[in-house]
């Protein structure tokens, strides 16, 4: 036993000496079982009985109110009107939470007995005063003072409501069982099996899962293309009036998206828009944009475009300008053509620098709500999908069968399995730009 | 000198942000139920009616009573965050139908008693159904909506008896095919995409949304989409369509805006444009939808869907009995009309539907006759199973040409699955 304990290191300090190691293990021992007793048997009194004041508070905590919080947790509540489940719920998440930061806090009470007894055994110890060891205390422990107050609300403001949502995902909190009628029940796996094993419900996810993807593409991609494109003629020296152009060019971007894709929606209205009006006059039948899937896609895709190219615009611009001229000359002077030019020099460098925020923009495509839902809601409506359109993205489908459909639980499943889509893609691509990143460093 | 000042300072700051989080904590508590007063909840643009029926209430009774508005989220979505806490007040303005159903599955509102509230001695036919959930009363209604025929009586002065006269009035009205846009003049609109509007047509012939069971109560698995009569209502506004009698094509929005300039002569609307138009200085009559000839011997009456707004109890609140008596209090037909000016409401007493007043609008009048045959949506939750798929068969129907009987076999199959996901 002794010799395990002299084996235990918090330091990788080989000039301790087994015996001093071994009176550390003791202390830290004293510390795990009841925090600040390692403190105190080393004579740090304020600091051993500030610990154990914490522990004693924690046990209050647990005994009186987290204990039954955490089985209100597990159980959700047994009568109903009088347990109201999603209070539980978030009772219980609380309970956890601080009961995962009294454990982080005993850790690190535990490492930092060891560590003292380590420094008040060594050879060049000096016993400080009170005042001075509080002040070095303060000193060491400024960065968590000052962070607390931010992890507080980090912990009250967006963890609380991230764990919440993610256990509704596993409840089946959706119109039949709403608290505080009724009560809830952990149901497992059983959202995720309904959306992505069974009937009805799994057609829906993954035909709106394969357009999902074709519009994170396109429209990603071709806004970028046209953008680079628009940059790359701007900066031929032979146009005139550039400023112009790049005026009218941002304001896609300048204009608030809700307004211009309203104003969108009504262009591409079947009978009156503005649209099939100025086709008409080509002699274009009217083409019913908004109310048959295909066209309502090609609409979408058009809008994004619209809306999505000014900022890779601006973007290549500012790099096209920072290229060297010198390699263009070099360039022609070789017999290289413009076409070849761009291939070869511009876009390989517009592409070292663009390619994180691409990367980023499909990810915000992914989850592009304001296009789709603002200009088609979805529509039209298809009967092959549960609650869900021909032009729906899964965000959009999550946000119809929670609101219209109050199925709470099958919102977070969905979400729950969004996040952990856009998490490994996003993941793997900045592992790889990463990578690039030290190739362009050579 | 210099720490000390750096001392107190902070201190100071500290204090004062303290203190404003203190301060904010304590928010006013007239929202609450308390025992021994009232406090009642209702839309900020009613504060000043009920104010005045609060004080009123208060002097015949001597019972205190608290007003508070709420912006934004409506009575039930409050109420659910606040109800079960104990914050939540005593009594609510809320919607009927289908916002009712949702608040009663979470278990918001209190049961009230039929005989207690005077249901069907004080509160005309087409109302009482509006505060019920699965046969039980939940509230008492205030004011009504529903849809009629709206016309405008410049161009048409006194409204036909039956659907084929109006519509042989309005073939011979109708200018629209070929006319640039500005001098087409439209005699009938019916937004035939949405079938909220269109399924009092269907009604006259017989289709129906959901059975009723011996109870009375809303049957779900009784679907009447696909009857002989919803075929045939189906085909003959195709009919009407392919007659070039109404036209294609325009949204609801369009056709308020062609009403409202003059250049239509009748509109299904809602009752809530009401104001709307008579402020656009139309000369507005109300007819109820008239009866259509449905067969060679039969006729139908369209029964349209009504909808509205009543008071309602918390479940929580600590008054029940207090709050049963305002309840009893606050639908008097003087309140009743005064709710009716405030919002556009029909009023929902027969008290109201009786009066002086009211005869004289023919407005209201019209829209009274319509109450007589109308219905509130079913506020069970298969309600929001219907929707989708209907809408989809209309324009199925009457944009893309497709066969009738086959795609309302497909609705009712469709209702029927989403029902069964449902659970």
């Amino acid at each position: 036993m002794t010799k395990f304990l002299s084996k235990i290191r918090f330091t990788r300090d080989e000039s301790i000496s087994p015996e001093r190691r071994k009176g550390a293990a003791l202390r830290a021992l004293a510390s795990a079982a009841f925090a600040g007793l390692g403190y105190v048997i080393q004579k740090e009194f304020i600091k051993g009985f500030a610990y154990m004041a914490v522990e004693v508070a924690f046990i209050f905590f647990f005994a009186f109110w987290g204990a039954g919080a955490c089985k209100n947790f597990a159980t959700l509540g047994e009568v109903p009107m009088r347990d109201h489940s999603l209070v539980m719920m978030v009772y219980g998440i609380l309970a956890i939470i601080i009961t995962v930061a009294f454990v982080v806090f005993w850790a690190a009470n535990v490492a930092g007995t060891y560590k003292q007894y380590i420094k008040a055994t060594g050879e060049n110890y000096i016993p400080l005063t009170r005042k001075e060891k509080l002040r070095e205390w303060l000193h060491e422990k400024t960065p968590l003072l000052f962070l607390l107050p931010g992890l507080i609300a980090i912990a009250a403001g967006i963890l609380i409501p991230l764990v919440f949502s993610i256990s509704i995902a596993f409840t089946d909190y959706d119109a039949a069982h709403q608290p505080p009628k009724n009560l809830l029940n952990w149901i497992g796996f059983q959202n995720f099996k309904d959306l992505i094993l069974l009937g009805q419900y799994a057609k829906t996810f993954f035909g709106i899962l394969g357009w999902t993807l074709i519009w994170t593409v396109c429209s990603s991609v071709l806004p970028y293309g046209l953008g680079i494109l628009l940059a790359v003629l701007l900066s031929n020296p032979r146009v005139r009036g550039k400023k112009i152009f790049k005026i009218i060019y941002i304001l896609p971007w300048a204009i608030p998206g809700y307004i211009s894709l309203l104003v969108l929606q009504s262009m591409f209205d079947t009978g009156y828009g503005l649209i099939n009006q100025i086709l008409g006059l080509f002699g274009i039948e009217n083409i019913p944009w908004l109310t048959k899937t295909t066209p309502a896609r090609i609409a979408l895709i058009l809008v994004s475009i619209w809306t999505g190219f000014s900022f890779p615009m601006m973007l290549s611009e500012n790099i096209i300008k920072n290229i060297d001229k010198e390699i263009y000359e070099a360039a022609t002077l070789d017999g290289a053509s413009s076409t070849r030019t761009f291939f070869s020099i511009t876009f390989p460098l517009l592409m070292f620098s663009i390619s994180p925020i691409f990367i980023m923009g499909l990810a915000g495509a992914f989850n592009n709500f304001n296009i789709i839902f603002l200009m088609t809601g979805g529509y039209p409506i298809n009967l092959n999908y549960q609650s869900a359109g021909s032009t729906d993205i899964l965000i959009t489908w999550l946000f119809k069968l929670t609101i219209n459909n109050n199925k709470y639980n099958y919102g977070a499943a969905i979400s729950l399995i969004l996040f952990i889509l856009i998490a490994i893609f996003s993941i793997f691509n900045l592992r790889k730009t990463r990578a690039f990143k030290e190739e362009a460093g050579e | 000198m210099k720490k000390s000042l750096r001392f107190v300072t902070c201190l100071a700051v500290a204090g004062c942000l303290c203190g404003t989080a203190l301060l904010g904590g304590c928010a006013s508590d007239t929202g609450r139920s308390k025992e021994g007063r009232l406090s009642l909840w209702v839309g900020e643009q009613l504060e000043d009616m009920f104010k005045q029926m609060a004080k009123d209430y208060t002097e015949e009774t001597g019972f205190p009573v608290v007003v508070n508005t709420y912006t934004g989220l409506t009575a039930s979505d409050k109420l659910a965050l606040d109800g079960p806490f104990g914050r939540g007040g005593d009594v609510y303005m809320q919607g009927g139908g289908g916002d009712l159903a949702k608040a009663i599955e979470q278990g918001l509102f209190l049961e009230l008693g039929k005989e207690e509230m005077e249901l069907e001695t004080k509160f005309i036919e087409g109302a009482q159904g509006l505060m019920q959930y699965k046969g039980k009363l939940y509230g008492v209604p205030l004011g009504t909506e529903t849809n009629a025929m709206f016309y405008n009586k410049d161009i048409l002065p006194e409204f036909p008896e039956t659907w084929e006269e109006m519509i042989e009035w309005v073939k011979e009205y109708n200018d629209f095919v070929g006319q640039p846009e500005r001098k087409k003049q439209f005699g009938l609109l019916i937004d035939y995409t949405n079938p909220y509007y269109t399924w009092a047509i269907n009604e006259a012939y017989g289709a129906y949304v959901f059975g009723k069971d011996e109870a009375g109560n809303w049957d779900p698995t009784d679907l009447g989409f696909d009857t002989e009569g919803s075929i045939k209502a189906y085909e003959m506004m195709k009919g009407l369509i392919d007659d070039k009698v109404i036209p294609t094509d325009m949204a609801i929005t369009l056709m308020q805006t062609k009403f409202r300039s003059g250049k239509a002569a009748i509109i299904l609307d809602g009752s809530w444009d009401l104001a709307n138009f008579r402020k656009a200085g139309i000369n507005v009559g109300i007819a109820k939808i008239p009866d259509i000839q449905i067969s060679a011997t039969e006729t139908g009456t369209p029964v349209a869907f009504s909808g509205g707004y009543g008071l309602a109890i918390n479940s929580y609140s600590l008054n029940p009995e207090e709050s049963k008596d305002f309840l009893k209090f606050a639908t008097q037909d003087k309140y009743v009309m005064q709710y009716y000016e405030a919002t556009g409401r029909i009023p929902a007493t027969v008290g109201c539907s009786e009066s002086e007043a009211v005869l004289a609008d023919d407005c209201l009048a019209g829209f009274y006759a319509q109450l007589e045959d109308s219905y509130p949506q079913p506020s069970i939750n298969e309600m929001n199973a219907v929707w989708d798929p209907l809408t989809a068969a209309a324009v199925a129907i009457f944009t893309n040409n497709e066969d009738i009987a086959k795609t309302l076999h497909k609705v009712k199959s469709d209702v029927e699955a989403n029902i069964k996901l449902l659970s």
